[in-house]
Formats: structure tokens, C-alpha cells, sequence
């Protein structure tokens, strides 16, 4: 009795040919000795034939190439997204190499001029602060100034 | 595999590699997103979104890996998040009207057995598309990538994102249960 | 052809030119003749001094190259080539470059008409009246192909390859 409902088990994965080799002959010997068994394997073998044999559902004929139009479209669109944000990382980092060598220019220009700086002050930490500060001000106001117009000419239309 | 090499022409920018793979899976993903949601017109609809996401995500796909349980396994989400947000019943419970237009008086009349083998099989096949309909997603989306789609159990296990022995017993027991709706339905036809 | 090579190409000549001939001569003049007498660049070994000179004036040849990709760039875009140029040279650490970069125009197509190029936002050319791009049945506003709804009045969009290109105005 423990047998059969172990093989019952199996008869419908038996049909989806998702038994396991072992398993298999189990069932194999199994149906050839018991006809119980057996007929069950027999009626489940048109099941698993028919769902074989579904016809295909057909979409519609414009399907793929709407589809396409739109994939092209995303696509395109996304390689221009990777390529602007690549390009952004890459100008910022040249920014910031930008900001570090002009210290080093502030840093020779400013000894040229010593007399006119002090000692003290063409060296120091705080002259570099201030100096990149100045020119991140003067560089944020002209940023500020072109958004507002860039946006304004936007909406303009 | 010819596949393979689509793909990796598609994450290197061959918009013509794009054409081919819609081209070479519209069937089996459409008949998928079909048996999934039971509405053609949202199965088209869940198609296209489906190719939209393949291309947003195709960068980060790593070319060595299965495209196909890939591809499904992004159909497969659209199609629970759209069940979700339309008909979250329907992921559990059988569709009221199946996916067939044929009628239901039209199905009783022609169960005079006609002598004709092809007819037989032609109202096997209604018969066994309106039983699958009936079942719950889980057993209509593993009959339909098992039997239609003949996909191995381990790509199964990826798609529905569980173990291979879930894959197994989903497998059984939807057979059971289809097995079961075919002879209530239609007892003593040609099902026992 | 890759995409960064193809957008080199963007760079005119001239910024090319200016940019090596600039570098040739200040990297001389500083290593050959300025190095070996300033007392801090002395200090360091003969092989540093190539280094920091001729290292430090590429970040020159690459500013100038931006320059000259701005300037090409924005003249292909239907900007203010100049205005942008100009910022883009005088706003300092190249904050005036990351603006370009954000702020700049999409690149327009030829009009399938009358092969003219204009802004890539205007859905008419105007110069012979084709219609550029797919525009909403009900708003006449111009529409993405991977919209399935117009985005400006909710209107249901057909299959973008049945989308209107047809130009409804043109007189025949």
C-alpha cells in the first residue's frame, strides 16, 4: 500500500518528465507488475499530450514592431543617459583637479608677489581657503544667474 | 548559442540584435504573459513593458547568465505588480469568464460526440485551456513553462524565484487539480 | 566608433592646435629654462620636474579641449555658442563646463523636408512646415515614443509606429 501512493506521487510528474532517473525506473518497475498503476499513468498521459499540444496564442501582427519603436526609443534615450552621466563624473572630477592645480598656480603667482601679499599670507591654508572660496562664490553666482534665465527661456516655450 | 550572441551585441548598443530578440521571443512571452493575467489585451500591453524594462536593465545584465529565465522572471513581476493593482483577486482565484470567446451554450451543444478525430481533439484542447484557466496563477505558470514552454525545471525554479522542489510539487498538484476540474466538468468523457 | 570618439570629432581643429602648440611652448620654456632656477622646483630631481611640468600643462590641453568641445558642441545644438564658450572659459574651476553640460539643448535632427536644422524642440521646421516629431492628436504638443498617454492632456496615444508624422498643414 505504502508503495503505490509513493508511485501515485509520481505518475504526474512521471508525464511532465520531471522524475529524477532513480525515479523513474522505480516507476518503471512499479507499472510493469501493478495494472492499478498502470491505467493511472495511462490517464494522465493525454493530459500532459494536449497541454504539449496547446496552439500558440498569436498576438496581435503590429505587436512586435510597436514594441520595437518603443525599445529603440527607450534605447537610444538610455544610452544618451549613460553617456550624460559618464561625462558629468568625468567634468567634475576635472573641476575638482581644476580647484587643486589652482592652488598650486595661487601658490606660485602669490610668491611672485610676496611684497605685495606678505609672507605669511601667500603660504597659508587660510589664503587658499579664501581664494577658492572667491572663486566658487563668483562661479555659483554665475551658475545661479544662468539657471534663472535657462528656466525662464524654458517656460517661454 | 545563437541567443547568447544577441544579447551581448544588445549591451554593446546593436539596436538590431534589440529587433531580432523581440522578434525570436514574441510567442513564447506573449503566450506566458497571456496565461499570466488571461487578457490579451493586457498581455500585449505587459509585452512591450516587458522589452522597455529588458532594455533599461540589459547594462547591469551579466551576458554569461540565462537570458531566457531572465526575461521571464521580468515578465513574470510586471505581470504580478499589474495583477496587483488591477485585479489582486485574481492571483489566487479562477477568472469568472475565461480567456475564450466561445460561448457556453456553444460548448454544451457541441458535446454530441461527432465520430470526427481532429474535432474530438480541437474540443480536448478548448476543454483543457478552459480547465487551465481555471486554475490559480501558480498552477497555470507552471503548466504553461512546462509543458508549452518545455523549460527545464531548474530555469522554472529561477523564473518563480523557488526551490526546484516547490517547482515539483507546484508541478503535481496543478496536474491534480487540472486533472480534477477535467472530470468534474466533463464527467465521463474522455478524461477518466 | 565609439561614442567618445565620435564626440571628439566635436572638438574644432583649432582648439587642437592652440592647445598642443601652448603646451610645447610653455613646457619648455618652464622645464628648460625656469625649473633649474626657482628654488622649490629645484629641489626636486630632474625626472619630478618633467613630471609636474609636463603633467600639470595637460590638465591645460584638457581644459582647452573642453573649451573647444563646448564650443562645437553648443554650435551643433542651436545654442549661443558664444555666450557659452565664453562662460564656460571665465567662470573658474570649471563650474561654468558642469552648467554647459546640464543646461544644454538636446541635438536637433535635419528636417526631412528641407534638410534645414533647427532647435531639437520645435515640432515644426520653419522653414517649409514639416512636422518634425509626433505630436498628441488632441493638444498638438510634441510626444515621446514611449509614451502610451500624452503627457500634457491625458489623451490615449496610438502605436508609436502609427504615430501622425503626417504634417496636417501643408499646403499641396
Amino acid at each position: 500500500m505504502n508503495e503505490h501512493d509513493k508511485i501515485r506521487e509520481l505518475l504526474a510528474l512521471a508525464v511532465a518528465n520531471a522524475l529524477t532517473s532513480a525515479e523513474e525506473k522505480q516507476v518503471a518497475e512499479h507499472v510493469r507488475s501493478c495494472i492499478a498503476c498502470s491505467n493511472e499513468l495511462e490517464a494522465w498521459r493525454p493530459i500532459a499530450s494536449e497541454l504539449r499540444r496547446l496552439p500558440t496564442p498569436q498576438p496581435s501582427s503590429w505587436l512586435v514592431q510597436a514594441t520595437l519603436a518603443r525599445a529603440e526609443a527607450k534605447f537610444t534615450e538610455q544610452a544618451e543617459h549613460d553617456w550624460n552621466h559618464r561625462l558629468m563624473i568625468i567634468v567634475v572630477a576635472f573641476a575638482w583637479l581644476l580647484t587643486i592645480a589652482s592652488w598650486a598656480v595661487f601658490h606660485v603667482v602669490s610668491g611672485r608677489f610676496e611684497r605685495l601679499l606678505g609672507p605669511q599670507f601667500s603660504h597659508t591654508w587660510i589664503s587658499f581657503a579664501a581664494f577658492t572660496a572667491l572663486e566658487w562664490l563668483a562661479g555659483g553666482v554665475a551658475a545661479v544667474m544662468l539657471a534663472i534665465r535657462q528656466r525662464g527661456e524654458r517656460r517661454l516655450a | 548559442m545563437a541567443v547568447d550572441a544577441d544579447v551581448v551585441r544588445l549591451r554593446r548598443g546593436d539596436l538590431n540584435a534589440l529587433s531580432e530578440l523581440i522578434t525570436r521571443y514574441q510567442n513564447r512571452l506573449y503566450r506566458y504573459l497571456l496565461r499570466i493575467v488571461r487578457q490579451p489585451a493586457e498581455a500585449e500591453d505587459l509585452f512591450q513593458q516587458t522589452w522597455l524594462r529588458v532594455v533599461e536593465k540589459i547594462r547591469s545584465f551579466d551576458a554569461s547568465r540565462n537570458f531566457d529565465a531572465w526575461l521571464f522572471t521580468l515578465a513574470r513581476n510586471l505581470a504580478i505588480d499589474h495583477l496587483r493593482r488591477i485585479r489582486p483577486e485574481s492571483l489566487d482565484e479562477p477568472l469568472a469568464n475565461s480567456w475564450h470567446s466561445e460561448n457556453v451554450a456553444d460548448r454544451i451543444s457541441s458535446k454530441d460526440h461527432t465520430p470526427l478525430d481532429h474535432a474530438l481533439a480541437a474540443e480536448r484542447r478548448t476543454e483543457i485551456s478552459e480547465a487551465m484557466a481555471g486554475l490559480p496563477m501558480i498552477y497555470r505558470e507552471v503548466l504553461t513553462l512546462r509543458f508549452e514552454d518545455e523549460m527545464k525545471i531548474e530555469e522554472i525554479a529561477q523564473v518563480t524565484a523557488v526551490p526546484v522542489s516547490t517547482v515539483k510539487s507546484r508541478l503535481r498538484r496543478s496536474l491534480e487539480q487540472l486533472r480534477y476540474a477535467l472530470e468534474a466538468r466533463y464527467p465521463g468523457g474522455t478524461w477518466q | 566608433m565609439s561614442r567618445f570618439t565620435k564626440e571628439l570629432r566635436v572638438i574644432p581643429e583649432a582648439a587642437w592646435i592652440f592647445a598642443w602648440f601652448a603646451y610645447s611652448c610653455l613646457t619648455v620654456w618652464l622645464f628648460f629654462f625656469v625649473a633649474p632656477k626657482d628654488p622649490e622646483m629645484a629641489k626636486l630631481p630632474r625626472w619630478g620636474q618633467a613630471l609636474l611640468v609636463y603633467g600639470f600643462f595637460l590638465l591645460m590641453v584638457a581644459w582647452v579641449a573642453l573649451i573647444g568641445y563646448i564650443y562645437g558642441d553648443a554650435k551643433r545644438r542651436q545654442m549661443r555658442y558664444v555666450m557659452w564658450t565664453l562662460l564656460a572659459i571665465f567662470i573658474p574651476n570649471a563650474i561654468g563646463m558642469i552648467l554647459y553640460f546640464i543646461l544644454r539643448d538636446p541635438l536637433p535632427k535635419p528636417c526631412p523636408g528641407c534638410g534645414h536644422v533647427e532647435k531639437a524642440k520645435f515640432p515644426f521646421c520653419p522653414r517649409c512646415g514639416t512636422l518634425l516629431q509626433p505630436t498628441c492628436p488632441k493638444c498638438d504638443k510634441p510626444v515621446e515614443p514611449t509614451w502610451a498617454n500624452c503627457a500634457y492632456c491625458g489623451q490615449q496615444l496610438p502605436e508609436p509606429a502609427t504615430r501622425a508624422t503626417q504634417n496636417p498643414s501643408v499646403a499641396t
